[in-house]
């Protein structure tokens, strides 16, 4: 990741490092953050909704890095996902907060949100087990992913 | 070049909720009931590992709930090495538990419940959202709740070294003491909750109680279940989150159990569905009678109505205030209605601020004995806190060197599962008639189940993150006649 002109740049990974393949988005954005300049921060996030927002706040870039089952490619391949704008339905529990949603609420609340968040997705095979650690094969790939990202 | 894709909120792509609706001839509900995704095998994954990593892999469960979890965890250690924390210890695991408690219960009730509520349950779907509360009450109002959210959560960062997973409680005690700068800068914190809370109870009474169609919703038949109801309470019988014993009344509010958290399996069992991974715990001694209210019924409720429901009164002022006004509007205890969940919430809330201001000016809270070593061999223990979803149970059981046997944990939703999908179906059997069903069911049908603020598919993350949702309609012969997203 190129050295930003101005402003502070946060990489979040996003995942439960004890559920198999879903640390695969927390061990690429190691990857990525161990390679950009020392000013890039480096944030890891167990949880989505709120607290996810709480990482992001104060930085003007931000790049999230998650997993994902199901998606369109093989394990290890990374794709950049453009979030939908959110019809703004909040859901049944504090699981259920779109990102956003989230940093629009956060903005009108007067809160400094990025104005740049790039998401990213390390697809992988699923499903998400308990205790199964994180695929050999797919870790092997996560270089790869990261400099992909970077 | 990376590819790119676009995820719509109704297309994610890993745990989501179905809600199955079967009509009959007349084209009325004949049955209803919620399906959620369920992880399994946390119980089985932490066999054979050391005990003492449990407090620290539990909150890994979920990342909505996680100081429940540690907090649970934690007691259940104590039980298990047969050590009584020291009297800071205690005090400073429950100034973080009620910090908790109080910034959870915000974030329901503004964030997921208050849409429902404070912008009104028929508003277009479009202003049905946070913002849509925040353009009611105010953006000043907004950032306020943001901000004690915030505050609250700097209590529980800083004692617990991560605010999202803690390193807080060990077998005895806890792992950091509290300075002297620290006290004064969380009172502050916490004198201001006080004022916040009464502020949201006011707020409440404004928008909600003071317009007629939404009392008589919330008093309405649709949203009642006659149930039994258990929760977590003090000797005076008042409720605390943080320890007690389990009180259960019934649908009349006679006490019918009071039991200390070892004796849990005395009295709770648990019914299996093919339908669902999710198990629906009953009264033992009253038994499993189906998905069905009243005293012969075996079905209890837990979370915030249930656990002022099961209490003689509050532990603070302002709140016992509060709980006297709940109880003369909803007509006595124990109220039985389901949308009552949110209104106690706030109750709770202001409980939880009044009793970290009585923490934080205990002299003892600095005081630098923060552990006592365990020296006994463990075997069997139980902790139980109230999450802020209702009675949590970590049920462990482990070899002389503490190596874990057996784990058995009992989560909010599980109890409240049956008591959900009765709400489920009975809003559904209240809003189609004839067969007639149109995208406004959803929202009335969500808002039965989102009262309990269930917290399903623990563990389970995904982006944007919000829980896709569809109605499947089912005709009298069983076929898919409709789907509705949201």
């Amino acid at each position: 990741m190129s050295a930003p002109a101005r402003g502070r740049t946060v990489v979040v990974g996003v995942g439960n490092p004890l559920m198999g393949d879903d640390a695969a988005g927390l061990e690429t954005a190691r990857l990525v953050a161990a390679a950009a300049p020392p000013e890039v921060e480096l944030r890891e996030s167990e949880a989505g909704g709120l607290e996810l927002l709480d990482l992001l706040e104060g930085f003007d870039r931000a790049v999230v890095v998650d997993a994902m089952a199901g998606g369109p490619g093989e394990a290890g391949e990374v794709v950049e996902v453009e979030l939908a704008a959110s019809p703004g339905k909040a859901g049944a529990s504090g699981h259920s907060f779109g990102l956003l949603e989230g940093m629009e609420i956060c903005r009108r609340m007067g809160l400094k949100m990025p104005s740049e968040v790039r998401v990213f997705a390390v697809l992988v095979e699923g499903p998400f087990t308990f205790g199964a650690p994180l695929d050999e094969g797919l870790r092997g790939r996560l270089d790869a992913a990261a400099r992909e990202i970077a | 070049m990376v590819k790119r894709i676009t995820i719509n909120p109704i297309t994610r792509l890993e745990g989501h909720g179905k809600i199955e609706i079967f009509l009959d001839e007349q084209g009325n509900v004949k049955r209803a009931f919620l399906q959620v995704p369920e992880l399994r095998g946390f119980e089985t994954f932490c066999l054979g590992r050391p005990a003492e990593e449990m407090p620290r892999i539990t909150p890994r469960i979920c990342g909505v709930c996680p100081t429940a979890h540690h907090m649970a965890s934690t007691k259940c250690l104590d039980d298990l090495w047969r050590v009584e924390p020291t009297r800071t210890a205690k005090l400073l695991r429950e100034l973080v538990y009620n910090a908790f408690m109080l910034e959870d219960h915000y974030l329901h009730f503004f964030f997921l419940g208050g849409p429902d509520f404070i912008v009104g349950p028929k508003a277009p779907k479009a202003e049905r959202n946070i913002l849509g509360v925040i353009a009611k009450v105010g953006l000043e109002i907004g950032k306020q709740v943001i901000l004690t959210r915030k505050r609250t959560r700097k209590i529980i960062e800083t004692l617990g070294g991560k605010v999202v997973h803690p390193v807080f409680g060990l077998p005895g005690g806890v792992s950091r003491p509290m300075s002297e700068e620290e006290r004064e800068e969380f009172l502050k914190t916490a004198e201001d909750a006080v004022e916040f809370s009464k502020f949201a109870l006011q707020a409440f009474d404004d928008i909600v109680l003071k317009n007629k169609e939404y009392v008589d919703l919330i008093l309405s038949d649709a949203y009642a279940h006659r149930t039994y109801y258990m929760g977590l309470v003090d000797e005076k019988n008042r409720p605390n989150y943080y320890e007690g014993m389990v009180r259960v009344v019934d649908p009349e509010g006679e006490e019918v159990a009071r039991f200390a958290p070892r004796d849990y399996a005395d009295y709770i069992a648990e019914h299996v569905e093919p339908w669902s991974y999710i198990t629906f715990p009953y009264l033992k001694k009253v038994g499993w009678k189906g998905f069905t209210d009243g005293k012969e019924s075996g079905v209890f409720r837990v979370a915030p109505l249930a656990r002022l429901n099961v209490s003689d009164g509050m532990s603070t002022p302002l709140a016992q205030e509060s709980y006297e006004k709940m109880y003369d509007v909803l007509g006595g205890k124990p109220a039985h209605c389901t949308l009552a969940f949110h209104w106690a919430r706030l109750v709770e809330a202001q409980n939880a601020a009044e009793r970290m201001v009585e923490i934080l000016k205990d002299d003892e809270v600095t005081s630098p004995d923060i552990r006592n070593n365990p020296t006994e061999k463990p075997s069997v223990g139980v902790g139980i806190v109230e999450a802020p979803r209702g009675t949590l149970i970590h049920h462990y059981e482990t070899d002389e060197k503490g190596i874990l046997t057996r784990v058995n944990l009992l989560v909010a939703t599980n109890h409240n599962a049956a008591p959900i999908a009765m709400s489920v179906e009975k809003a559904a059997k209240g809003v189609i008639k004839n067969g007639e069903v149109d995208d406004g069911i959803l929202n009335m049908v969500e808002m039965a189940f989102r009262a309990y603020d269930p917290c399903h598919a623990c563990a389970t993350h995904a982006l944007p993150g919000m829980m896709p949702l569809e109605a499947r309609i089912h005709g009298p012969d069983g076929k898919l006649v409709k789907v509705i997203r949201r």
